[in-house]
């Protein structure tokens, strides 16, 4: 393997699950919902920490099935109940501390926040959101993620709440915001602040895609036989944007109880890779093609979300590969851009 | 509003059917037998007198009529698959017709809850799991549970099927794989171009 160009604050060191973590999470379970990567037979999880649980901040396994997201994002919550014709808000959310994110997912956090607060901003995310801690850890690359290629191999200290790393002397916790200072008091571990952004351990050689031309560069490749090509294999399950931790897309039901003027609407992840996905009133579907909802998920990220937040909304955490059944490889597809658009290796 | 479980292998059936629907205003095929075959159905790709051998011993006089989903002789308001149905959808389906509402199933493949369940992908392991190409909703009791999806729900919208014997054939044989597809799905449309290139 190449050698990882150091980090500022000694990411490179692993990071061992002590007695002492432990108990501090333990402790700050006392008041607010503390999630942490966990063990679930073969998968990866975060799970809220109980006293049986072993804490793995630096597991073989380098990925958890569900981003951390869905501490913010649930699956599946309730906008808002019914009776007859008064409406009854949500319960209110708790203070959530996630703990055991790498760099890659502490920026696609930054980036998921920043498209929930656009516009009038998402009420149920945001209000989670704003009562949400973040706990770095350093990460262990895998054959699957290509952070340096988007850009989310970096953390900037305000975008993160803490940072557990190894150091000389022991675990030091780095503190990037007064919040997550406050948080600290009770650590076993000593608290230092830090300004400088947080680096991924990557390639030394490695050099980010074109992402200011890829929205472009996307529009152009529309139609493409590369698509055709990827729909060939995709099989449509939806897997690569349930996993992904830039995914938001949802859709809203009804459900309704035996006494039809009491009930409640409900949010779920939806996916633009499936069919229903732009299927509208009347039966019309604007994305009929498999080829075309595999275009909107790469133009979505590499175009909308690079346009209105100059970030793509990938982080290069690689969890749709490894999950995906017919190894669909996100990186094989922006290359294929890049190639069917003259603007690939040979070009540059 | 009536719902009616399994298919007509009797003539008798066959009126009591009939009636059901003469008799009812909606009518909600229940399970995957009455909504596209289900097992009895395979009995279109079997010799009836080896079945009548082998399945139904001691039973020779047995008269089956051929097997087909309720919809061949029916009009179906509302189907509900799966083997056994779940209980979700009918609950949902009750309710939103006693709101008016149209009831919400879902269309898209079991990947997505089993995702969400964070449940062991059983594909990476090499099994041959229909769960890619095989519609929701039972809440993936089999994915869950460390098994296989069978696929008793029937195919998801617009299943990819090239794409999934592919990468299905990898972990079994063609005849075991066929066999998976027929043991719920023997008439199901999507499915027929596969059955069509394999003859027993």
């Amino acid at each position: 393997m190449a050698e990882m160009t150091n980090t500022n604050i000694g990411l490179s060191r692993g990071l061992e699950s002590t007695p002492e973590l432990k108990r501090w999470l333990l402790e700050l379970a006392g008041s607010y919902q503390v999630l942490t990567p966990v063990e679930k037979g073969v998968n990866r999880v975060f799970a809220e920490i109980s006293p049986g649980l072993e804490v793995v901040p630096d597991a073989p396994q380098e990925r958890t099935v569900l981003p951390a997201k869905k501490a913010f994002l649930p699956p599946e919550e309730p906008l808002f109940g019914f009776e007859k014709d008064l409406l009854k808000p949500p319960p209110q959310p708790p203070g959530t501390v996630i703990f055991g994110l790498r760099v890659c997912e502490l920026s696609a956090d930054r980036l998921l926040t920043a498209a929930m607060e656009s516009g009038p901003g998402d009420y149920p995310f945001t209000s989670r959101r704003r009562l949400g801690f973040t706990i770095g850890v350093p990460c262990r690359r895998s054959a699957a993620c290509f952070c340096e290629k988007t850009g989310h191999d970096r953390i900037g200290a305000g975008d993160f709440d803490l940072f557990l790393a190894s150091s000389e002397e022991g675990p030091v916790l780095w503190a990037g915001t007064v919040e997550g200072r406050e948080l600290a008091q009770g650590a076993p571990f000593p608290v230092r602040a830090i300004e400088e952004e947080i680096r991924a351990p990557v390639p030394p050689d490695s050099q980010a895609w074109p992402l200011d031309a890829l929205p472009g560069l996307l529009r152009e490749s529309f139609g493409a036989t590369m698509w055709e090509e990827l729909a060939t294999r995709c099989l449509g399950c939806g897997n690569c944007t349930v996993v992904c931790p830039l995914c938001y897309c949802f859709f809203t039901r009804d459900e309704t109880g035996w006494d039809p003027s009491v009930g409640r609407r409900l949010r779920h992840w939806d996916s633009c890779q499936l069919v229903a996905f732009a299927r509208v009133a009347g039966g019309h579907n604007f994305r009929e093609a498999r080829s075309e909802r595999i275009w909107y998920r790469f133009s979505h990220k590499f175009m909308r979300m690079q346009e209105a937040f100059a970030r793509p909304g990938c982080s290069g955490c690689g969890a749709c590969l490894h999950f995906c059944p017919v190894d669909i490889d996100p990186r094989r597809v922006i290359e294929a851009v890049l190639e069917v658009t003259g603007s690939g290796q040979g070009a540059r | 509003m009536a719902f009616v479980d399994g298919v007509p292998a009797r003539r008798e059936e066959l009126k009591t059917l009939q009636e059901v629907r003469r008799r009812s205003e909606l009518l909600v095929s229940l399970g995957s037998c009455s909504s596209f075959g289900g097992v009895p159905a395979a009995q279109h790709f079997h010799d009836l007198s080896d079945l009548k051998k082998y399945v139904y011993k001691g039973m020779e006089d047995l008269h089956s009529l051929e097997i087909f989903p309720i919809s061949n002789y029916v009009r179906v308001d509302f189907q509900l698959r799966g083997c056994p149905a779940s209980k979700w959808e009918i609950l949902e389906t009750l309710t939103a017709l006693i709101a008016g509402r149209v009831p919400q199933l879902k269309s898209y493949p079991q990947c997505v809850d089993c995702k969400i369940r964070e449940n062991r992908c059983l594909l990476l392991d090499g099994l041959p799991c229909l769960g890619p190409i095989t519609r929701a909703g039972c809440g993936v009791v089999c994915p869950s549970a460390g098994v296989p999806c069978d696929g008793c729900r029937g195919p998801t919208e617009e299943p990819n099927l090239t794409s999934a014997v592919k990468l299905l054939s990898r972990g079994t044989t063609y005849p075991d794989l066929i066999r998976k597809f027929q043991k719920y799905c023997s008439l199901v449309p999507e499915y027929q171009e596969l059955f069509d290139k394999w003859k027993w």
